[in-house]
């Protein structure tokens, strides 16, 4: 099997790049693979791989980071596995816009994909964030980064189930848990004593609920007792500082900002707790929540998307409903009871451990890869040419019984084992 | 019988297969049937439209046309067979090459396609399903047979077709030069004839005779005999007249014919009906169902020098090609290539 592997591969500039690194050496063990950061300059390595009449097969990474822009748009010129990273693509699609000097694109994208009723709501978004939330959380912007796929790897039931409701049936889907690095044996818990750690990790905006949880921090009887590590691109610093002045604890917080992966493990090692809330999610499994749990942090996360399919023993979920108050329970219960809390951060190393290996998820890929690669010339005739031909001679669907026999024909030649 | 003589067609170009389809058409008009040629197009490039051509056959009615039924087809090339039609027979000239024997060679522009394998086998899967069902499987050589055999596991029969005009075809004596007549192409191997004349001391001379299949290809060639020095050894003569060919081949010493694995080639046996022993190679293919090495002609390796030690004893022994020559027409006598037996064939019911 041979895979071109079309991902960002600078491991500081993203979590996707991260997660190539380290997958890269499983899958070189079962599969020749070039890894290409830019899809639109860097597609000569992959072609020249080729087999006799066996073209590389190209994996595609999508997330919402415009280092994904030329990956798109090498997937739009060849068929390939996509990998969805992120299931509400709004913020690559504002990219592409910039891109191409059309800001009203994204906007039509939502439109194709959902309908002109939801122009108004995509409109108000611009200027209202209860809106931006709204139209992220119940209309994930995906059909266009996928229109390309001769298959879609997810690494969520949410993702899973959404693109099944919205994807022609048959379309081949395959939903794997987002892979880590197994968890080296770590030193044992050891009894904790005031203040309880803090850490969160990561680019902060509005979903990241940061502010939420200054909030019910600020509203403990005794706030000293918890302090908070902020990590990463902490470019709204001073906005975040002046939410934390106002809640009475920006004396508790340290902004350490971008630091090396030693660092950031020595630093997750040392802390009790992680915050990895996401309102609204954009569908993304988190790479961030398994280094959390490679610490055997127990998390705070929303109840929502992926960190809802997540065994409730293994993280600590905060409904979108009730968060004030769930997260002022869980912060009083944290401080009463953190042994209990060590549990869930060790249930969640395990369940690392168990549930996402590497090798597997390299195997698995490229067995649906594999199953992909034998599958692209019918693919690229019945999808590519014959069915927009068809549509296009017809004006109403009961048209389309007019091509039946050459339909029927069409499936009986390219894909045998079906007819 | 209302029959149809399925073939392909690559616009502007014109050769043995076309030649064949148009004789066959005759001989059946001359036997009392209404036959006509139905020509689909054919391009094999990319692989996106090799696959569309071969859905597009599959597509095709030939059943019947303005209340005519027509009783017979005859589909010659692929995928023409892939036309459904209850009462076909088979004169396959040969399959899609890159897809079988070729696959494996560098002249296989499938599997330099990115889903050739893909195709490849599409192509083997549909083929063996469609001949299966024909009527009478025929080909036009023992070669292509073999071929069909061992990538389909179908017998057939080889008809051999006549050259066109076999009457024309006349000895005037055994003159001072070798003719080679063909497209000049790298399937048909001038280029090592152009070397073998490097090795041959004897001042012989070749006269090649056919259309290039590309300029470059032509000019690379003469560049090559510039290079070594043997331009007094070659002619180029270029695309001929019927008359001119008849002559060529009527005052040849012998006849010259390298292609890589033939499936039949017209030369042969219009060599053999000229009394002329023909030059070729062991894996030339078709030609080597004719050829019977040192009886009636000779077959050696392909390799320049084998080719050169050839020449050079034929230049040097005019008896020899004289006697090689009377030889060969009587072979070709003995072998059937009558119209009546290959039309007999193609309509059995």
């Amino acid at each position: 099997m041979k895979i071109g592997w079309y991902s960002p591969l600078d491991p500081a500039a993203s979590e996707i790049a991260r997660y190539s690194e380290q997958l890269l050496p499983y899958l070189r063990q079962f599969a020749e693979v070039v890894a290409v950061a830019d899809g639109a300059d860097g597609t000569a390595p992959v072609m020249q791989m080729a087999a006799a009449g066996v073209a590389a097969l190209p994996v595609y990474h999508i997330g919402n980071n415009p280092l994904h822009l030329p990956i798109y748009q090498r997937s739009l010129q060849e068929p390939g596995l996509v990998v969805l990273h992120d299931l509400s693509l709004v913020d690559l699609a504002r990219h592409l816009s910039h891109q191409l000097e059309r800001p009203e694109l994204w906007k039509d994208m939502m439109c194709r994909q959902y309908g002109d009723e939801v122009r108004a709501l995509v409109n108000r978004s611009e200027k209202s964030l209860a809106d931006y939330n709204e139209m992220v959380a119940n209309y994930p912007l995906f059909q266009p980064f996928v229109a390309g796929a001769l298959g879609v790897l997810v690494h969520s039931r949410y993702a899973l189930d959404a693109l099944q409701r919205q994807l022609a049936p048959g379309t081949p889907l395959l939903r794997l848990n987002l892979p880590a690095p197994p968890p080296g044996e770590g030193p044992a818990p050891v009894a904790v004593s005031d203040p309880l750690r803090f850490v969160f990790c990561g680019h902060v905006g509005p979903n990241r609920r940061l502010v939420e949880f200054l909030q019910a921090w600020g509203s403990l009887p005794s706030p000293q007792r918890i302090t908070l590590d902020l990590y990463g691109n902490i470019s709204s610093s001073r906005q975040l500082l002046q939410h934390a002045g106002q809640f009475g604890v920006q004396q508790y917080i340290r902004i350490n900002g971008y630091v090396s992966d030693a660092e950031l493990e020595r630093a997750l090692q040392s802390a009790d707790f992680a915050i990895n809330l996401r309102w609204p999610t954009m569908g993304e499994a988190s790479a961030s929540q398994l280094r959390y749990w490679t610490a055997a942090l127990p998390t705070l996360v929303s109840d929502v998307g992926w960190y809802a399919e997540l065994p409730a023993d293994s993280v600590c979920r905060i409904s979108v409903g009730n968060e004030a108050g769930d997260l002022r329970a869980l912060l009083e219960d944290a401080l009463a009871s953190r042994d209990k809390y060590r549990q869930v951060g060790l249930q969640g190393q395990a369940r690392l451990r168990e549930a996402h290996n590497p090798e597997y998820y390299a195997r698995e890929l490229l067995a649906f890869a594999a199953r992909l690669s034998d599958g692209r010339l019918a693919y690229r005739t019945l999808e590519r040419e014959l069915v927009p031909m068809v549509a296009s001679m017809c004006e109403k669907e009961t048209d389309t019984c007019l091509f039946r026999d050459a339909l029927e024909t069409a499936v009986a030649t390219f894909l045998p084992e079906r007819a | 019988m209302n029959v149809l003589i399925l073939n392909t067609q690559v616009p502007f170009c014109y050769g043995g297969a076309e030649v064949l389809a148009e004789d066959l058409q005759a001989q059946l008009r001359l036997a009392g049937h209404r036959a006509e040629i139905l020509t689909l197009p054919f391009k094999w490039y990319p692989q996106q439209t090799l696959a569309n051509t071969i859905l597009a056959s599959k597509l095709m009615d030939v059943s019947n046309f303005n209340g005519v039924n027509i009783d017979r087809v005859i589909a010659l090339k692929f995928p023409m067979w892939l036309i459904p039609h209850p009462a076909m027979s088979l004169w396959i000239l040969h399959q899609h090459r890159g897809a079988y024997d070729l696959w494996d060679s560098s002249l296989s522009d499938l599997a330099a396609m990115p889903d050739g394998l893909a195709l490849r086998d599409l192509i083997r899967r549909e083929d063996t399903a469609a001949i299966q069902a024909c009527r009478n499987v025929c080909t036009i050589s023992r070669n292509v047979t073999g071929r069909l055999k061992q990538y389909n596991r179908i017998d057939s029969e080889v008809l051999y077709p006549p050259p066109r005009a076999m009457e024309r075809f006349r000895v005037d004596g055994y003159g001072d030069y070798f003719f080679f007549p063909s497209r000049i192409t790298p399937i048909k191997r001038q280029e090592l004839v152009v070397e073998a004349l490097a090795h041959v001391p004897e001042p012989v001379k070749v006269v090649f005779a056919g259309e290039p299949d590309s300029p470059q290809y032509l000019d690379k060639l003469k560049s090559r005999v510039r290079e070594l020095g043997v331009e007094a050894k070659v002619e180029w003569r270029g695309r001929i007249p019927e008359e001119e060919k008849f002559d060529l081949y009527a005052g040849a010493l012998m006849v010259i014919f390298t292609p890589v694995d033939e499936d039949y080639g017209y030369v042969t046996p219009e060599a053999m009906l000229s009394s002329k022993a023909v030059l070729t190679l062991d894996d030339a293919g078709g030609a080597t169902e004719f050829v019977v090495h040192e009886q009636c002609g000779l077959t050696v390796p392909a390799d320049p020098r084998a080719l050169a030690l050839a020449i050079s004893r034929v230049w040097n022994d005019r008896q020899e090609a004289e006697r090689l020559g009377a030889a060969a027409r009587k072979r070709i006598d003995t072998i059937d290539l009558s119209w009546d037996k290959i039309l007999q064939s193609l309509l059995r019911s």
